[in-house]
């Protein structure tokens, strides 16, 4: 079996256990959108490392399907063997086909080519709209300096001090630096001039063994620099590392609340709009009380409960920025309740659940992701407010919004870099991501085909 | 003769997503006489409005192109080269249009004696007083009931066929010299349809205007109109008079349309489809046959209803309910492998019949025996078992099917939820089996619905119901949202497959003819009441009730020779 176009070696192809067999459009499919929650069938994907690239598929599939029509037989796809060449895996598929129908209707089948899917479609949309491109790029380098970040690939030493206090940004680095200049000078009053006192000092014959035991502990003293690329804070900790690393917390914050905003409002939205009734009500009471505390003043009450921390972040967020999704979700629900498709499926016998989320979910997943989406950006906001008020991340960790909270105290005395730093990575990723969030929605959207 | 309006060598052409280009309107030049109809004819998609549209410049602007030496004279004036202003002051004054819906072509927050009355303010200058009382007259003219008091009612506030008499009243408010008719009648009840053409037919005598009308159905057609434009595919395939065209049809196409549609006087055993006309070999032989129909003593029944009966619970203010009864008291048997047609107008209970058997919608009353089992007295549990031998098919192909499902997804799950089959590959050889019964090729099983048409969509959701094997298979307007050719295939599919596994029908159909044609017996309803079931030869050739008898009365006759004699 030979790669045509590699014109090469044969394909590492490793064929699953019969056991876990499936059809190969099904599995392209699933690897496709692992999202959508699944078919009907549950596909099982081979595992790891039985899995090949989707080109190798294709690149089979193609030519299976090509060995079959010259063999006049329908073209039908599947694993081929390893081992067997198409053209005979192909001749067995069309002598069993041809066993399972009457040989005298031959069909004309046409290659077959995968049809793209909603999400390769929407995705194909994506790719023409330039804006939304650009904005993916910024959102993905984000990530990817938040991955970076947490597995200490950079950012790792953001904690270590290593210029001195308020470093000039390395493009000023002539400008006077009153606060630096004021510790150096505490360092050196600290050493009072040697004044002889032996005589009337009983620890003084003591006096040399100590200096001699001292010389032997080593202190090092890390040459603190005068700049840095781009400043440093109070403590002499580069700002940008600092960035960085702020980073990590507020995008870590932002989607994982984000994320289970998202699944709490989609399940009691779904719920409320597709079973109605009492049930319905009573979800749309809970809400309508819900919504009736004030917004900040239930984040408030929460994080003084709680204790600070990251999860404790996270847990406030989602549970107060459900009711928005929860609100469309219902409705969407409530339109497709009565949809013929869904009619039809409860003809078919299958049960509520199975409506609720294997039938209806895909087809308002467009509203969630775009809502997803939304609120990442929404709760990085909120983050940063969070910590700006105090009731945010630990202090022995680093977000926007702690940057922000020390930027305050530091424009009063000039020193607006930090400032800078966190302020236009902020608004780079949330204008990122607004843009994406814009882009997506019209590309996922289906009333526009 | 002179004529009102020539269009000559119409090229439309739309941009698509994606930069693509298609071709709606090639080359078409016909003229409209004055003082005449002319219908357009064709199927979905064979340009027939977009023609029409192009007359009256309502095409969207970013995506049509026409092309430059494409001419339309109205009265020898071009008016594809007209500016906007002059265009608008002949649209709706010397050119009206009617369109299809009603409903949301008239504004749901005024009156309609207001939209009558602004019309005729901007068009004939009228003051408002003026206006309300011509438009009054007006309301008069189209058949209205008490004007007067009607002249304050919402468009909301009135029936489908009152509706469109006020879109008549509008359209003819400025005494038009041309008016387009874009598929009046198609969202009506039968009897309605009547009317409206009647109606039409009268005011286009009455006002010496030209009427281009636009529809798919040639037994409509052939009620009123002097001369025939048929279209397929963007293209002019036949015109000329009517009597020219139902009675010596030049092209297979016209000759197709004309025989594929059932017919009330005749039964052939399979209707025959396009292909056959364009085959030289002609007509299968099965088409010329006649089918004989009807209940025997001896048949199996399957299904035996008694005293069904419906009833909705409505709101009516804070704390009150009002029940509605949609279905009164229905009794009536399915024998096995014989097709029960239940018609009657919107509203009449037909549907709600259909999904309160499936138990789609939970009974108010009555049994329903299959195989001698009551199915409403069923637990969940016990009535899974049942679930699968009563299936039914949805009116709309485009919206009964999961968008987001593959066709093999929406084959394999009913196999998956009953558990029919031994494992994934027999079922998905079975499914692929049952797609090629249904006419389908085997590839579609990786496709999405949204890329096939609304006939091969209702052969999909006809290959989900067979997965099951159904005993009862019931069609809720199947056929209703076709176009006649494919209309006559997805019939004979349907009787195929009835011949093939003994199944049992219950066709739910507002149009006669297509019941006629595919059922044993017919049940007529209305209002809920059952009025009349019998053979379906015995219903149509000696109806009982008067209801029956004015239904049967309403069908488009189609082309009657010695009508233009009259």
């Amino acid at each position: 079996m030979r790669h045509p176009r590699a014109g090469g070696g044969p394909i590492n192809y490793v064929i699953p256990p019969k056991s876990q067999r499936r059809s190969l459009a099904a599995i392209g499919e699933r690897m496709r959108h692992p999202r959508a929650g699944g078919g009907p069938i549950n596909y099982v994907i081979p595992p790891k490392s039985q899995r090949c690239s989707l080109a190798a598929i294709g690149e089979r599939m193609r030519l299976v399907a090509k060995s079959s029509r010259a063999g006049g037989g329908p073209s039908f796809l599947r694993y081929c063997p390893r081992g067997a060449s198409a053209r005979k895996f192909s001749e067995e598929y069309v002598m069993s086909a041809v066993l399972n129908q009457p040989p005298s209707a031959p069909v004309a089948a046409p290659l077959h080519q995968p049809s793209p899917g909603l999400w390769t479609l929407a995705w194909r949309r994506l790719k023409r709209d330039k804006i939304g491109m650009t904005a993916l790029v910024v959102v993905l380098f984000f990530l990817l300096l938040m991955a970076g970040s947490y597995m200490g690939l950079v950012a790792k030493n953001w904690s270590k001090e290593v210029g001195v206090s308020y470093a000039n940004p390395s493009f000023m680095a002539g400008a006077e630096n009153l606060e630096a200049a004021q510790a150096a000078q505490k360092d050196t009053s600290a050493k009072v001039p040697f004044v002889d006192l032996s005589d009337i000092d009983p620890l003084a014959p003591k006096y040399e063994e100590w200096a001699k035991r001292t010389a032997e502990i080593k202190i090092t003293d890390t040459p603190r620099a005068d700049t840095l690329l781009f400043g440093g804070d109070k403590w002499g900790r580069d700002v940008i590392q600092k960035a960085i690393k702020g980073a990590e917390t507020s995008i870590f914050v932002g989607l994982i609340a984000a994320l289970l905003a998202t699944i709490i409002g989609t399940v009691l939205g779904a719920i409320s709009g597709y079973l109605g009734g009492r049930t319905g009500d009573f979800l749309e009471w809970f809400y309508n009380v819900f919504t009736s505390i004030p917004y900040i003043l239930l984040i408030l009450a929460f994080a003084a409960v709680f204790k600070r921390g990251l999860d404790t972040i996270i847990f406030i967020l989602a549970f107060t920025g459900w009711t928005g999704i929860y609100r469309l979700v219902r409705a969407e629900y409530i339109k497709h309740a009565s949809r013929e498709y869904v009619k039809a499926a409860q003809a078919i016998g299958a049960s509520h659940t199975r409506r609720m989320f294997v039938h209806i979910l895909p087809n308002v997943s467009h509203v969630c992701l775009v809502q997803l989406s939304q609120h990442v950006v929404q709760f990085i906001k909120a983050e940063v407010i969070l910590s700006f008020l105090g009731l945010g991340v630990p202090v022995d960790s680093v977000s926007w919004g702690t940057m922000l909270a020390e930027a305050q105290s530091e424009l009063v005395i000039g020193k607006w870099w930090q400032l800078v730093a966190a302020s236009v990575s902020m608004a780079l990723l949330v204008t990122a991501f607004s843009m994406l969030t814009d882009s997506l929605r019209d590309a996922l959207d289906p009333k526009i085909k | 003769m002179d004529n009102l309006l020539e269009v000559q060598n119409l090229n439309v052409k739309f941009r698509l997503d994606g930069g693509t280009i298609f071709d709606a309107v090639k080359g078409v030049s016909f003229d409209v006489p004055r003082n005449s109809t002319v219908a357009l004819v064709g199927e979905s998609g064979s340009g027939k409005s977009v023609s029409a549209m192009s007359i009256v410049r309502l095409l969207p602007a970013e995506q049509a192109i026409l092309s430059p030496d494409s001419k339309i004279l109205f009265n020898d004036q071009n008016l594809l080269a007209l500016d906007d202003a002059p265009m608008r002051s002949i649209r709706g004054k010397d050119i009206s249009v009617i369109f299809q819906e009603p409903m949301t072509s008239l504004n749901p927050v005024f009156t309609c004696g207001d939209q009558i009355a602004e019309t005729l303010r901007l068009h004939m200058g009228m003051t408002r007083r003026q206006a309300w009382s011509r438009a009054e007259e007006l309301m008069n003219e189209v058949g209205i009931p008490t004007p007067k008091l009607r002249m304050h009612s919402f468009p909301h506030e009135m029936s489908g066929g009152q509706q469109q008499r006020v879109m008549i009243a509008m359209a003819i408010a400025c005494e038009p010299q041309l008016l387009i008719a874009d598929e009046p009648t198609t969202a009506l009840d039968v009897t309605i349809q009547k009317q409206i053409l009647d109606l039409i037919g009268s005011l286009q005598h009455k006002h010496k205007m030209s009427v281009l009308f636009i529809t798919h159905d040639l037994a409509v057609v052939g009620e009123i109109a002097d001369r025939v434009v048929v279209m397929q595919q963007g293209e002019i395939k036949e015109k000329g008079t009517a009597k020219a065209i139902f009675e010596a049809p030049q092209h297979p196409y016209t000759k197709a349309l004309l025989s594929c549609r059932p017919n009330v006087d005749s039964r052939p055993k399979r209707l025959p489809v396009i292909e056959d006309f364009l085959r030289p070999e002609g007509l299968r032989s099965e088409s010329l046959v006649q089918q004989t129909r009807g209940y025997a003593d001896d048949d199996e029944i399957v299904l035996d209803v008694r005293n069904l009966s419906k009833r909705f619970q409505l709101k009516d203010g804070l704390f009150k309910k009002r029940e509605v009864a949609a279905v009164k008291g229905a009794s009536f048997k399915l024998a096995r492998g014989k097709t029960l047609g239940l018609v009657g107008e919107s509203g009449s209970g037909k549907t709600t019949v259909g999904l309160t058997l499936m138990r789609l919608h939970s009974a108010s009353g009555g049994e329903v025996l299959f195989d001698g089992v009551d199915l409403l007295k069923l637990s969940e549990q016990e009535m899974m078992k049942y679930k699968r031998r009563i299936q039914i098919v949805f009116q709309n192909p485009y919206a009964s099917l999961n968008p987001r499902f593959t066709v093999g997804q929406i084959l394999l799950e009913p196999m998956n939820i009953h558990k029919i089959g031994t494992n994934e590959q027999e079922r998905v050889q079975m499914a692929m089996a049952l797609l090629k019964r249904v006419g389908m090729p085997e590839v579609s099983f990786y496709k999405y619905p949204h890329e096939f048409s609304g006939g091969q969509r209702q052969r999909i959701a006809i290959a989900r119901c067979l997965t099951m094997k159904p005993d009862v298979l019931i069609c809720d307007e199947s056929v209703s949202a076709l176009d006649v050719s494919v209309q006559a295939q997805v019939l004979n599919l349907l009787q195929d497959l009835q011949d093939e596994y003994k199944m049992s029908y219950i066709f739910i159909s507002h149009d006669l003819a297509v019941v006629k044609y595919i059922s044993d017996q017919v049940m007529v309803m209305s209002e809920g009441n059952v009025i009349e079931v019998a053979n379906s030869d015995e219903i149509y050739l000696h109806p009982q009730q008067e209801y029956t008898k004015k239904l049967l009365g309403s069908i488009p006759k189609g082309w009657q020779e010695g009508k233009q004699a009259a």
